[in-house]
């Protein structure tokens, strides 16, 4: 009876030692991954600025270029005014998305 | 420090904050999802998310103590895995192997009962010295021999005989004493 209680004791002190090593390392893997997240939300935030500080001017940018090109080339026409209003719409649309990406909650 | 100073340091950015909080809190979290799941694995899979979850909506904590809260997350995220799992189970069930569905009906592996029992020894092995905590590491985890064990830790191998009996039984009387109140 002794005995049992003995290798009983020895199996419970060893699981016991398991666990806290198999917590040890799944604290290692959170920790890793929670550090990972943060590394890629980090990118993600400054990509996001560099979109918004150099791709979108470059867009507006580009887009004004070429309606300027082409009006002093053409002049203003019916025709000119309906093929500008897709791209318009197209722009004031991502414009406004992006804005709201970088607008604070509620505003 | 306090549940409540970690976590405003986590959400200004503290990385070790963190890791204090999934210290802390991870053997309470696992216990409670293995009582859900009734796997290793599993638990250790919900622990994971539990933390992920509360990482990314630990601004929206409100409270004193973060335990009923991740016991909360980790409920819930246990129940979800399982709800998974028995979807994935359920399509045709004719052609569910007969392994699969004993192994769903008799997981044998878990226990209330044990899950206390191992609770209640982790508290008794975290009151002894660092260096009987070495002893057990050496003898019951890394399953070192006597001399070894004497060797690394520069006791002689009677006193490593000695002392590892004497924290058995201060264990044993512990334990006893434990289920006894």
């Amino acid at each position: 009876m002794n005995e049992t209680t003995d290798h009983d004791l020895d199996q419970l002190i060893r699981e016991t030692i398991d666990r806290r090593e198999l917590l040890a390392d799944l604290d290692k893997l959170i920790i890793t991954d929670m550090r990972r997240r943060a590394r890629r939300a980090s990118i993600r935030r400054w990509t996001r600025v560099l979109v918004f500080s150099f791709a979108l001017p470059l867009v507006l940018l580009l887009f004004f270029a070429c309606a300027f090109i082409y009006i002093s080339e053409y002049g203003i026409s019916n025709t000119t005014l309906l093929i500008m209003v897709f791209p318009t719409l197209a722009l004031i649309y991502s414009t406004n998305h992006t804005l709201e990406i970088f607008s604070p909650d509620g505003l | 420090m306090t549940d409540r100073e970690l976590t405003q340091q986590v959400i200004i950015g503290s990385h070790s904050a963190f890791a204090e909080i999934v210290r802390r809190y991870s053997g309470m979290v696992f216990s409670k999802a293995i009582g859900v799941t009734r796997s290793e694995e599993g638990a250790a899979e919900v622990t994971q998310q539990t933390f992920v979850r509360a990482y990314e909506s630990i601004d929206s904590w409100r409270g004193t103590e973060l335990g009923p809260w991740l016991s909360a997350i980790a409920v819930h995220t246990a129940l979800k895995l399982l709800d998974k799992e028995r979807r994935r189970h359920t399509s045709p069930i004719d052609e569910l192997k007969p392994n699969i569905l004993s192994n769903l009906s008799t997981d044998t592996s878990y226990s209330d009962e044990h899950e206390v029992a191992l609770q209640q020894m982790e508290a008794a092995i975290s009151e002894l010295s660092e260096q009987d905590q070495q002893l057990l590491h050496l003898h019951y985890y890394e399953l070192k021999k006597t001399d070894d064990i004497a060797r690394i830790t520069g006791l002689s191998q009677s006193n490593v005989l000695v002392r590892l009996h004497r924290i058995r039984e201060r264990l044993k009387t512990k334990l006893h004493h434990e289920r006894n109140n």
